[in-house]
């Protein structure tokens, strides 16, 4: 059994570029976990599946990013929000805001250019812009799972551009499907010593 | 290290174990497959009600209306509903002290006198056993607590949930669908301190459950909306713990639960608010010329009262226990023999009268043997109100060589409603049996094996024979309290199964367990025939954790269980089907502020395939549960 565990334990570490042991202590090219904080801020266009493209339209919106490294890959809150407006104005207008933590694995590309890959989860909230049913039902929130790319370059040296493209899945009872492509600008910084001594 | 499982709770762990196998409190246990559900385990599957952890014992046969209040029949009988109220039940107990959850053949674990985050770790009991000389014929849920290194300390965790599958945007369209209501919160806080020969832990434990399953609602015509949304417990706890003249234990709790409540032998809900107060101490004195001495007192009490409701309600009563016993185990040479006694007395109070029934029970056991070949022998003998009756049970343990041992056991046991204060359901319900003479004999044979110390493996096999068992009438609609004298329907069977389970050893990277349970009928009544099916047959449950960096943590789990089949559950007399279960959950834990903050994400039924425990339960859907839990000092 020691073997297998121990084996398997290598295979994780050679597949994620980690030196392998208790630890797993990243390599000295990876960033120290919670090391820097990155937010990052942008516009972001939603594209919803057909079905519900008949009921409604997205607006732009816009998205809030921070991300930090982690141990392996980095980790990032996202929220993005945007209107979503009734098709014929038959039904009341709503907005939707995601709230989401998502992972992403970096790799260097060329130059000050660099992509990620990765996966999210999270909640949307809808807002139901309707003043006639109780106040309680006017906004409602449902699970979101989904994968994510992007590509950021360093403009100077602590800021950056962004392009992001996410697939989220909203677990509704009848399921929602987002695309979004969102852009932007980050700001990096080394992380506060209070934050990182509480990340860790 | 790797599981927040500290060195106090690992020690307090392996007590625990090496006192289910040796002390004289639990002298008889039968063979079996041992399920313990440790501290890693519990947070690793994101369980902060007391009921989840039946999620951990394969082969319990859970089943639930309403994922707040749970029934389980660890030998496979027919569930509450299809077996007769006031049937034997379970037994709960908390640092070896006997407390009382049993209501109608369910279970209010959210009232006990302890918190989820003060429980160490779980043993799950599910064959006949004598523990501190209580007899327990269907086994037993055992719950160990933790003490915490000596200074004040806190403790606070906080968890919310939803269900998915609202109706989102399309609550406007054609597409329209129910709205789902959210999953908790479940909190629970300690406050306490510990000294090197004490400790107190003050505590309060919190859930809120939401009943608006369509499934539940569709109970309700017309009417719906009169009815409790929700079912909420709260439960303020007080535990302590006295090193002076040996060790003592005292546990304390208030326990409220509002909301609906399916009583199963009626087959109907009722909108009631049951109140709970416990007293317990219990301890060991010093061993004096040898002899240790042990002693256990309680009062209990339990408040059923109407919620306001256009349910009729009928079930209105208070039920009272008093209990006190004491036991001695003394060596003799190479033997070790323990005796005690207690006295039970249960009081009913219900529409203006009373009634009591008391017993007494004493018992005495032997343990003989070395290390490489030892025997258990226990008798006890109960004296209620329906006479006499004798129990035995004996064991004899090989160890085969230091990491691999095998137990034969043999049991015969009997029901004890007047010790397990079963007898009250069925006499709030007006359907009390004549006779009280159900009785399991049970063989069985287990083995354990650690292999490379990494991983440990046991295998049992078991055959139960239940004699009279008595089985539920057609429900009695409305429910009345008006006696009725025909007997109740009365049925035997030879249930036969047997059991695997691995589970990882020590702290490395990866953890985890898998067990697997089959128990099925191997010939009986054909009553008992038809009706042993809700219970399911076989049930596979598997969880592996890995923690790949440091203070984060992933978990995987995966359960499996036969579909049930409820005779008389359905519109006149039908039979309801509730479909097999295949669900798989996923939890990510990161710890922060130098380990004294655990962040937990967890989901559940990641595949959303119909789960349901109870032919008019809730079905539960893919769901989500963010939770937070604070422990100070870490």
């Amino acid at each position: 059994m020691s073997r297998i565990a121990h084996g398997a334990v290598l295979a994780l570490s050679a597949l994620l570029g980690l030196s392998p042991g208790g630890s797993l202590k990243a390599q000295t090219a990876r960033p120290d976990a919670f090391s820097s904080l990155t937010i990052n801020v942008g516009a972001t266009r939603f594209q919803t599946d057909s079905r519900l493209s008949r009921y409604y339209s997205p607006q732009t919106g816009f998205v809030v990013e921070a991300s930090t490294p982690f141990e392996l890959g980095e980790l990032a809150l996202t929220g993005e929000r945007a209107t979503f407006t009734s098709v014929g104005g038959v039904n009341p207008d709503f907005h939707g805001t995601l709230a989401l933590l998502a992972w992403r694995y970096p790799t260097r590309l060329f130059g000050g250019v660099s992509a990620r890959l990765g996966a999210h989860a999270g909640v949307m909230q809808f807002s139901f812009q309707d003043t006639l049913i109780n106040a309680g039902l006017r906004k409602e929130r449902e699970l979101v799972m989904g994968v994510s790319g992007s590509l950021e370059a360093r403009i100077l040296s602590r800021l950056s551009a962004f392009i992001m493209g996410d697939y989220s899945h909203v677990w509704l009872h009848v399921p929602v499907h987002l695309a979004r492509i969102s852009a932007g600008v980050g700001y990096t910084t080394p992380t506060p010593g209070w934050l990182r001594d509480f990340l860790r | 290290m790797a599981s927040g499982f500290s060195q106090v709770r690992r020690r307090r762990v392996a007590l625990a174990l090496l006192g289910l196998a040796l002390c004289a409190g639990a002298p008889a246990l039968g063979a079996q497959t041992p399920i313990v559900i440790r501290r890693a385990e519990i947070e690793r599957s994101g369980w902060n009600r007391i009921a989840e952890f039946l999620e951990g014992a394969a082969g319990w046969a859970v089943s639930s209306v309403d994922g707040a209040t749970f029934a389980a029949s660890p030998d496979h009988l027919p569930q509450p509903g299809e077996s007769a109220a006031g049937t034997a039940q379970w037994l709960v107990f908390v640092d070896d002290q006997p407390v009382q959850t049993n209501m109608f053949g369910l279970h209010l674990l959210e009232l006990l006198p302890v918190t989820p985050g003060e429980i160490d770790s779980v043993v799950f009991v599910r064959v006949p056993a004598v523990i501190g000389g209580t007899p327990a014929p269907r086994g037993a849920m055992r719950i160990y607590t933790s003490r915490h290194a000596n200074g004040s300390f806190a403790r606070l965790t906080y968890e919310h949930g939803d269900e998915t599958g609202d109706p989102g945007p399309y609550r406007y369209t054609t597409l329209q669908s129910p709205n789902l209501e959210k999953l908790g919160p479940f909190a629970h806080a300690d406050l306490g301190y510990a000294a090197p020969s004490w400790n107190l832990d003050l505590g309060v434990h919190f859930t809120s459950l939401n009943t608006t399953d369509s499934i539940l609602q569709s109970r309700f015509p017309g009417f719906s909306s009169q009815v409790p949304q929700d079912v909420m417990t709260v439960a303020p706890t007080l535990r302590g713990e006295l090193h002076a003249f040996g060790r003592h234990t005292l546990l304390a709790g208030y326990g409220e639960q509002r909301g609906l409540l399916l009583v199963p032998t009626t087959t109907r809900e009722q909108s009631l608010r049951s109140q709970a107060t416990s007293v317990g101490i219990g301890g060991a004195l010093d061993s004096i010329a040898r002899t240790v001495i042990g002693y256990q007192a309680a009062v209990w009490s339990a408040d059923v009262r109407e919620l306001d409701s256009p349910l009729p309600f009928t079930i209105g009563h208070r039920r009272e226990l008093g209990l006190a016993s004491v036991d001695a185990q003394r060596a003799f040479g190479g033997a070790t023999i323990a005796a005690g006694a207690g006295g039970y007395k249960w009081r009913l109070a219900q529409n203006g009268g009373t009634r009591t029934r008391t017993a007494a029970r004493e018992f005495a056991s032997v343990r003989t043997g070395g290390a490489r070949l030892s025997l258990v022998a226990t008798g006890v003998l109960v004296n209620g109100s329906r006479g006499t009756t004798a129990d035995a049970l004996g064991s004899v343990n090989v160890a085969i060589d230091t990491s691999t041992a095998l137990t034969i056991s043999a049991a015969t046991m009997h029901e004890h409603p007047d010790i397990d204060g079963t007898w009250i359901d069925a006499a709030v319900l007006g359907r009390e049996a004549q006779n009280e003479n159900t009785r399991f004999s049970i063989g069985s044979v287990g083995f354990t094996r650690r292999l490379a110390g990494t991983l440990a493996i046991g295998v049992d096999a078991r055959a139960e024979h239940v004699g009279d068992w008595r089985l539920a009438d057609a429900p009695i609609l409305p429910v009345t309290s008006i006696g009725d004298a025909s007997p109740l329907e009365m049925a035997s069977g030879t249930f036969a199964g047997g059991g695997v389970r691995l589970e990882s050893v020590g702290s490395g990277v990866w953890q985890g367990s898998l067990a697997y349970d089959r128990m099925a009928l191997a010939s009986g009544d054909s009553s008992l025939r038809e009706r042993v099916h809700s219970s399911p047959s076989n049930e596979l449950r598997g969880q592996l954790a890995a923690m790949p960096v440091r203070d984060f943590r992933l978990t995987a789990t995966v359960d499996v269980m036969d579909g049930t089949a409820w005779p008389g559950f359905g519109s006149d007399s039908a039979t309801l089907r509730v479909p097999a279960i295949s669900r798989i959950d996923a939890s990510a834990e990161k710890w922060l502020w130098s380990r004294r903050l655990r962040i937990e994400l967890l989901f559940q039924n990641l595949l959303n395939r119909p789960e349901r425990y109870h032919p008019y339960g809730a079905q539960w859907n893919l769901r989500w549960h963010l939770m937070g839990s604070l422990v100070l000092p870490p």
